[in-house]
């Protein structure tokens, strides 16, 4: 053995390193140059160490699925758009004809109306998750999107007060606290907007000075001041939709300060506070499209 | 670790976002070593880290299982990112933060445990400074990240052999730069 240390001994050595083995055993196998081979696996397995010492910021991590979340949103929804442009022509008496079908297959309007009041895990949740595919398909504007997206986040929100009060599981209340979550990131990105990672509460909320009204939010409070801008119709009915939201939730608070069972009062303060986190994002969301809006204009 | 990583990546390459997200899960931690060694740790590291989930992201469709394993093909990305970063702000970086800034030690650690740590670190880090790039790159993907040998010769874009000849004399070289100093930090230590 020369004095340099084969490269084949070497590398045998930090595989059997790298599942579980020794410095000692690697040296008892290649004792002839273990005086060599000893100080060079000493140096990788501190150097191993060193790594795995490295601690990975939480913050940096979850920020960084937000934004990923975010991305992959936009990125769907492009996707989306691109696909629905191509039978464009097609899909509006495509959706009509589903429509019809769904009428006589689910029995009508009466339920229709009965489907739209369901909530998760009801049997006719089907349908009016059905009817708000149909809905959405039927619905070609980015703008029309956006509107729809807007609502049914709002309607998801009323599901989740409906889940807690009736005392259904955690797991039920969360998937449905995603969806209006997905809801919200679908109609803040197809409005142009980026949905931004959560950052804490400021109070650079500024009144409306100007008679020319629009939208302020307080991202503090969730509280959105809806002003009529005739330019942006569209946006005043989504913010209009977001603050009904807001609403909900506060309706929601006012009964988990009413119900008197412990478990039950843990459960649905767990599920406000996850939705109105997500909501609180989506709102600061909105803020920055209109601050951004606000610079070019 | 390519078969566990398999089924997610094709659940991600479908569309599901929850898929892409347990790879980000199983995979952050060791692309935000491998960056923060590079380029120092602070905002820039852990932003860069997410820069490269966000170019996997977009780039998913265009992974083959045919090709190169995901872990080589997540870090060649990293480390076209890293070498772009160092194009592109060479003259205008400030100083890295020092890397014992990043470790994490529990509180239950004597504050003698803690100096011998950081100064191994210290040592590293120094001495990962002297060696050459492809010699520093392979040390980062090989112990630092922890990718395997041929997931690092794809990863650098050489073949198996180059990198076991990369990490011999890499090895080397570290051995000679840091030996003396931590003989000497033990001694000091005894």
């Amino acid at each position: 053995m020369s004095n340099k240390i084969d490269i084949e001994i070497l590398n045998t050595c930090l595989e059997l390193l790298a599942q579980e083995g020794t410095i000692e055993a690697c040296l008892e196998r290649f004792p002839d140059a273990a005086a060599e081979l000893e100080p060079m696996l000493l140096i990788a397995s501190q150097t191993q160490h060193v790594g795995e010492s490295i601690a990975t910021p939480a913050d940096a991590q979850r920020v960084g699925l937000g934004r990923i979340t975010d991305a992959w949103a936009a990125k769907q929804a492009k996707r989306s758009s691109r696909r629905w442009r191509v039978f464009r022509p097609l899909a509006k008496s495509w959706a009509v004809a589903m429509i019809a079908v769904m009428v006589l297959a689910f029995g009508g309007w009466t339920t229709s109306t009965a489907a739209a009041g369901s909530v998760p895990g009801e049997v006719l949740y089907p349908v009016k998750q059905a009817q708000e595919r149909i809905r959405l398909v039927v619905s070609f504007s980015d703008r029309g999107k956006a509107e729809l997206h807007a609502k049914f986040a709002q309607e998801r929100t009323q599901e989740i007060d409906k889940l807690a009060s009736r005392g259904r599981s955690q797991a039920v209340m969360d998937r449905t606290a995603e969806r209006m979550a997905n809801h919200t990131r679908r109609a803040v990105v197809l409005m142009g907007g980026v949905l931004p990672n959560p950052v804490p509460a400021t109070s650079d909320f500024t009144a409306p000075t100007t008679p020319s009204i629009r939208v302020t939010l307080d991202p503090a409070s969730g509280l959105i001041t809806i002003s009529e801008n005739k330019s942006s119709r569209e946006r005043y009915v989504m913010q209009e939709r977001f603050l009904r939201q807001y609403r909900n939730f506060q309706e929601m608070q006012e009964r988990i300060a009413l119900q008197t069972q412990p478990s039950q009062r843990a459960r649905m303060e767990e599920s406000f506070h996850r939705s109105r986190e997500l909501l609180r994002r989506a709102i600061l969301a909105m803020k920055a499209l209109e601050e951004s809006e606000s610079r070019q204009r | 670790m390519q078969e566990d990583i398999e089924p997610l990546v094709r659940a991600a390459q479908e569309g599901n976002l929850s898929a892409f997200g347990s790879i980000y899960e199983s995979f952050f931690p060791k692309v935000y070593r491998y960056v923060a060694a590079r380029v120092g740790y602070g905002p820039e590291a852990e932003d860069m880290a997410q820069e490269v989930f966000l170019k996997a992201m977009n780039s998913l469709d265009k992974f083959q299982f045919r090709g190169p394993p995901f872990a080589a093909w997540l870090f060649r990305i990293a480390h076209n990112l890293v070498v772009d970063r160092a194009r592109h702000t060479k003259s205008t970086s400030g100083p890295p933060v020092p890397l014992d800034e990043a470790l994490a030690l529990p509180d239950s650690q004597n504050v003698e445990e803690q100096a011998l740590q950081s100064m191994d670190v210290e040592v590293l880090r120094g001495a990962l400074e002297k060696v050459s790039d492809l010699q520093r790159q392979v040390v980062l993907l090989r112990f630092i990240a922890g990718l395997s040998l041929a997931e690092t010769a794809v990863a650098m874009n050489r073949k198996e052999n180059a990198i076991k000849a990369l990490q011999h004399s890499a090895l080397g070289a570290l051995r000679r730069i840091m030996l003396p100093i931590v003989s000497e930090s033990a001694a000091r230590q005894q």
